[in-house]
């Protein structure tokens, strides 16, 4: 009983560790902001601005598509 | 992120959906707003001029350095402050951040850095202390592109 008690929890401690492993490893995005306000712009006219996105994990961080909306 | 507000007056709010692989963040948006506004502007408390910067040679000048006068024409006194602009590209300068009323100031952006390249469109954001945080943005460009050289038509003779 107390050892298939002990093997369960062993096994549940190695799924935990395992579902961790896959989300603590590799790239972790992080944004500084994700929505800019310009204000009042001339009409016909074009104005940019700068998303900073930095990759605070440690695998490489991939874009792999942008789509505009 | 790069708008080009194609004479859009009023309300402007566009996004964009970027997959990665995060797992944790395979999807996130990135958004912008803005207002389109012709000119003058009478819902506004200050008047701008030039509405934007052009770094653009004009025949064999050099357009070193490109001012815009902000003035206020309200009646309460408001403090400006540039918020953002194109680091790598420009270097600016506030001559004040203080507008009171009637008074004015101007901003002047000088091209530095990497300006290597032929053609640029970039913008710079003021925002005032009025109760809304109104924010105005100035854009500024750049376009050297070599002068087009104009094809021979050859006429053939018919002999």
């Amino acid at each position: 009983m107390k050892k298939s008690l002990g093997l369960g929890l062993l096994s549940l401690f190695l799924l935990v560790l395992a579902f961790y492993g896959l989300t603590w490893g590799g790239p972790k995005l992080w944004v500084k902001e994700t929505e800019w306000d310009f204000g009042k712009i001339p009409a016909n006219t074009t104005i940019s601005h700068v998303f900073w996105v930095k990759n605070l994990g440690t695998d490489t961080l991939r874009i792999l598509s942008v789509k505009p909306g | 992120m790069i708008y080009h507000a194609s004479g859009s007056k009023g309300k402007i709010r566009k996004s964009a959906t970027i997959n990665t692989n995060d797992s944790s963040a395979t999807f996130f948006s990135i958004a912008f707003a803005a207002e389109g506004v012709g000119y003058p502007d009478s819902n506004f408390f200050a008047t701008v001029s030039p509405l934007n910067l052009d770094f653009t040679p004009k025949g064999n000048k050099k357009v070193s350095i490109a001012e815009v006068e902000i003035k206020n024409t309200g009646k309460e006194k408001l403090v400006v402050k540039v918020i953002d602009y194109p680091k790598d590209f420009l270097e600016i300068k506030l001559s004040s951040e203080n507008l009171r009323p009637n008074g004015k100031v101007v901003l002047k952006a000088r091209p530095v850095g990497k300006m290597s390249a032929t053609k640029f469109e970039k913008s710079i954001t003021l925002e005032f202390n009025d109760k809304n945080k109104t924010r105005l943005t100035v854009p500024a460009k750049m376009d050297i592109s070599p002068p087009k050289i104009p094809t021979q038509i050859q006429k053939t003779k018919k002999g």
